[in-house]
């Protein structure tokens, strides 16, 4: 069954306006986003989605499936990161080497990344690099090699990023640990890169089952953002991808987090040269409302030099060198964590006690009302610079059909952040951050 | 992650069709309008529209290169203290202003050069270019902020020292181009910072943040018009010029017939760290062009050909690459990559190798053909946003590189020959006198560096 979402007749993709209107922005405008994108399902069950824009004369072309590490299992670690990296080492018509060297020679650049949930391959060229594209990557979705003598050389290549990544990274290690300590059931407890374990372990076979699994047109997404002709380019994807057959779905994740019931503390003793500490608590999942209140919470908390806890920790007691907080989002409920590199001589305690304060303060008070305005206009307008180039345009259509099943979500972001209230603040600080569902990294320095 | 940051496809047989693709659109600058203000100061403003954003960029010649024996680091803290208080507004209220509309407002120093940037809403531009002049032209330089800053200085110092890859990439800077000021960290020396004080600040800040000499940019979603009219308020009253004596000593080659081999132990390490390298140009050379293409085939994409060595045919390490630091007074030519510690030796082989190989054998037609496609290819993607046409505009001015750098580069690049290209790989990326820095845990690895040169072990302990 083929389903058209609106053919809609294309001028300027993706529209980007501030109009005057009822928002609580200081300046009384806000901001306005509109996708204007062709979207087609492939009767394989790849989802197309283009969106043709003029304004430079490049294409970025990128491919998203729903594989990450968090639809591992213990053994394999690594694997979805691992098969990343193997995708550009050969397929049928393209042969070891040739996708890089195809691709460069013609003006072109390629990456990808691998996150728990996702993993996402893109091509940026110029304008007339899309059937080129179009045939790279159709090539290696239909027919990937997974060649013996490469699989062995990439995994030397994986295991010096892992080496360089966590085991002489103090901070990376720091981050396994945390993960590893704040969950004990769900698969988001491991590293994307892997157990070096994993890594030694890992066959052909593992790759051949995972690559059949995961790597069908039913579970991936193919966007095309910038200078292209929509109907030609469609007509194309249809003669490149719709012999890829389709195939099984794969199980879903299962396994839920159970709640945790108290405080779990971990430390990380190895020669560094100034103490720090990484704090995290479980936070809900993609579908929960909470979402835009923590992120305005993460702004409000350490999202630049007029947030409290850089006017605490850096400004007023000067303990802290550095002082950061994330909440990425996820599928399944992940964390929210503060990650605080101390000045020599200085005790974590301090960062911790001044991270609680500041949490059971919000928690009880609420925020100030120029404090809410302030990080709702600092995540508007870094949301308008992310989608500044035509490469982060087609991410973000990517990440948000992986992680909401639908890139349009993406429009209704700037009015989710505006309507997110003190009293939707107070509250998911409240719900959030006690210290039973807390876990606690610090670094124990050795000389 | 598979990917951080190019070889020889030898004759890339590939069999079946190919879709072609020429790549030949022009890439050029949007429309823009250029002035030189009463004092000096150069101006550029470009609109563009996609979307509702204004990039502002001011640049200084006030890098560290201008720090003297002793002052290392007073560029960068300059910079890092404008936005600490200015003209009676403290650094809590112009942040909360900044930040209160969404914007954005950064100062820092690089080696040539001190930069402000500032990138607020459209509807913001008068509130941001407000306090871009405010924190340049009267900065307070509160004694209070000047010893927090340095608290902070003197930590980040400590932490690159956790860091293996920042610590090779600063040392071997330090250690390839001191004593000439490139090879200082911007931010100084630990013991150089602790020297320093707030009336070393106010004078360096007196003498070298003055409009003469100076290039502002505003572009985006702004009426030109409006625009200039904001500028000419906003930065008329600024006085200066440029101290006469602001030049830098160049940057010169040392020849050497021997290569150092410089070692850090760092005994906790597992993977080491390798930085080659010697003395190249600067910016204004007229090998520019035959540089970049050099430097692309030995070590610029996933193809090039220390990528394919190192990476591709050995699994040797995650990352191996080259570049060039192209400065004002100077430059350097560098291989950055790293490996476990049982590999060390092969992994500088193999890069040492592939170093005599582009000076020793003309690169074949086809290869060098695809290095200059994927650099013309990807030109326009360095050319896309308000802030990279706003780096342009600034850069071809300071550097003088002419008003069609930007249309000419692709006919440029598209003439660079193979002969010109090992004319220069001979010229500029040394061999047997180059310097190699290793960053690694020594005992482990003594006997794979033997015979390698001139070696000196410093422990991480000596490194301030």
């Amino acid at each position: 069954m083929r389903r058209i979402i609106p053919a809609a007749a294309v001028a300027a993709a993706v529209l980007l306006v501030l109009s005057a209107g009822a928002a609580p922005a200081a300046a009384g405008e806000k901001i306005e986003v509109a996708i204007d994108a062709t979207v087609e399902t492939l009767d394989n069950g790849l989802k197309v989605i283009l969106v043709e824009d003029h304004s430079v004369p490049v294409i970025s072309y990128q491919t998203f499936f729903r594989v990450g590490a968090r639809n591992e299992r213990a053994g394999i670690t690594g694997i979805s990161h691992f098969m990343e990296h193997m995708m550009f080492n050969g397929a049928d018509k393209y042969g070891p080497k040739e996708f890089d060297a195809v691709l460069e020679a013609n003006g072109g650049y390629s990456n990808a990344f691998t996150s728990a949930d996702m993993t996402a391959y893109y091509e940026d060229i110029s304008s007339d690099g899309l059937e080129l594209c179009i045939d790279l990557d159709s090539d290696r979705m239909k027919s990937l090699k997974l060649d013996p003598k490469f699989i062995v050389s990439e995994m030397d290549v994986v295991k010096e990023e892992r080496r360089l990544r966590i085991d002489n990274s103090v901070q990376g290690q720091m981050r396994e640990d945390l993960d590893a300590l704040a969950f004990k059931a769900h698969s988001y407890k491991w590293p994307v890169i892997g157990w070096m374990s994993d890594l030694e372990a890992i066959d052909r076979d593992d790759c051949v089952e995972y690559f059949r699994t995961f790597y069908a047109p039913n579970n991936a997404i193919l966007i095309v953002a910038g200078d292209f002709d929509t109907k030609k380019a469609m007509k194309l994807i249809h003669e490149y991808y719709d012999d890829i057959p389709a195939r099984e779905p794969s199980q879903a994740v299962r396994t839920v987090e159970p709640e945790q019931m108290g405080e779990r503390r971990g430390e990380v003793h190895r020669k560094a040269e100034l103490p720090a500490v990484m704090i995290s608590y479980h936070t809900p999942d993609i579908a929960s409302g909470d979402i835009y209140a923590l992120d305005v919470l993460q702004k409000i908390l350490t999202g630049g030099r007029s947030s409290r806890l850089y006017r605490k920790l850096v400004r007023e007691t000067g303990a802290a060198m550095s002082v950061r907080a994330s909440f990425p989002w996820r599928i399944d409920p992940y964390l929210f964590s503060f990650n605080i590199k101390m000045k020599p001589g200085r005790e974590t305690a301090e960062a911790e006690e001044a991270v609680y304060a500041a949490l059971i303060d919000i928690a009880e008070n609420g925020v100030l009302d120029e404090e809410l305005s302030r990080a709702k206009n600092v995540l508007e307008a870094d949301f308008v610079r992310s989608m500044q180039k035509v490469n982060g345009r087609a991410s973000k259509i990517g990440r948000y059909e992986i992680l909401f099943g639908d890139y349009r979500e993406i429009m209704n972001v700037p009015g989710r952040y505006r309507a997110v209230t003190n009293d939707e603040v107070r509250g998911a600080a409240k719900k959030y951050f006690s210290s039973r569902n807390r876990t606690v990294v610090t670094l124990v320095p050795e000389a | 992650m598979r990917r951080i940051l190019s070889v020889l496809i030898a004759a890339a047989v590939i069999a079946a069709s190919v879709p072609a693709v020429s790549g030949t659109r022009d890439v050029k600058l949007p429309d823009y309008e250029e002035h030189v203000m009463k004092n000096g100061l150069k101006v550029f403003v470009v609109e563009t529209s996609e979307v509702p954003l204004v990039t502002m960029r001011l640049l200084i010649p006030a890098g560290s290169c201008s720090d003297g024996p002793g002052s290392e680091g007073l560029a960068g803290m300059t910079a890092r203290l404008l936005l600490k208080g200015a003209g009676g507004k403290g650094a809590d209220e112009i942040s909360s202003s900044v930040e209160g509309v969404g914007g954005r407002l950064d100062a820092w120093a690089g080696r040539d050069y001190a930069v402000i940037t500032g990138d607020f809403l459209s509807r913001d531009v008068e509130l941001g270019l407000d306090h871009l002049a405010r924190v340049v032209t009267k900065p307070d330089f509160l004694a209070e902020e000047f010893e927090r800053e340095k608290s902070i200085v003197l930590a980040e110092a400590m932490s690159v020292k956790e860091n293996p890859c920042s610590l090779a990439n600063r040392e071997f800077l330090r250690l390839l181009l001191a004593p000439h000021p490139y090879g200082n960290p911007v931010d100084g020396y630990p013991s150089s910072v602790r020297e320093m004080t707030r009336d070393d600040v106010v004078g360096f800040h007196r003498s070298r943040y003055v409009p003469g000499g100076a290039v502002l940019a505003v572009v985006g979603d702004v009426d030109a018009g409006k625009a200039r009219k904001l500028i000419e308020e906003k930065f008329g009253g600024w006085k200066g010029s440029p101290p006469a004596d602001s030049r830098v000593a160049a940057l010169e080659k040392r020849p050497a017939k021997t290569r150092r081999v410089i070692v850090i132990d760092k005994p906790d390490l597992t993977q080491s760290q390798i930085r080659i390298g010697n003395i190249a140009v600067g910016r204004d050379t007229p090998d520019h062009f035959e540089l970049t293409v050099a430097n692309s085939v030995l070590g610029g994409g996933f193809t090039s050909r220390l990528m394919d060595e190192i990476r591709v045919n050995r699994g040797l390490s995650y990352g191996a690459s080259s570049g060039l630091g192209q400065y004002r007074y100077g430059g350097f030519f560098g291989v950055y990559t790293y490996t476990k510690n049982a590999t060390l030796r092969e992994t500088i082989d193999v890069a040492l190798e592939q170093i005599m190989l582009i000076r020793d054998e003309k690169v074949g037609e086809e290869e060098l053909a695809g290095c200059r496609r994927y650099i013309s290819g990807l030109f326009p993607f360095d050319i896309e946003t308000n802030s990279d046409i706003a780096q342009w505009m600034t850069d071809l001015e300071f550097y003088s590189l002419g008003g069609d750098f930007i249309e000419k580069y692709r006919s440029r690049i598209g003439a660079v020959s193979s002969d010109g290209v090992m004319r220069v790989a001979r010229e500029h990326f040394g061999c047997d006198g180059n310097l190699i820095v290793v960053i690694t845990n020594y005992e482990e690895t003594k006997d794979q560096l033997e015979g390698l040169g001139e070696t000196e072990v410093i422990s991480i302990k000596e490194i301030e």
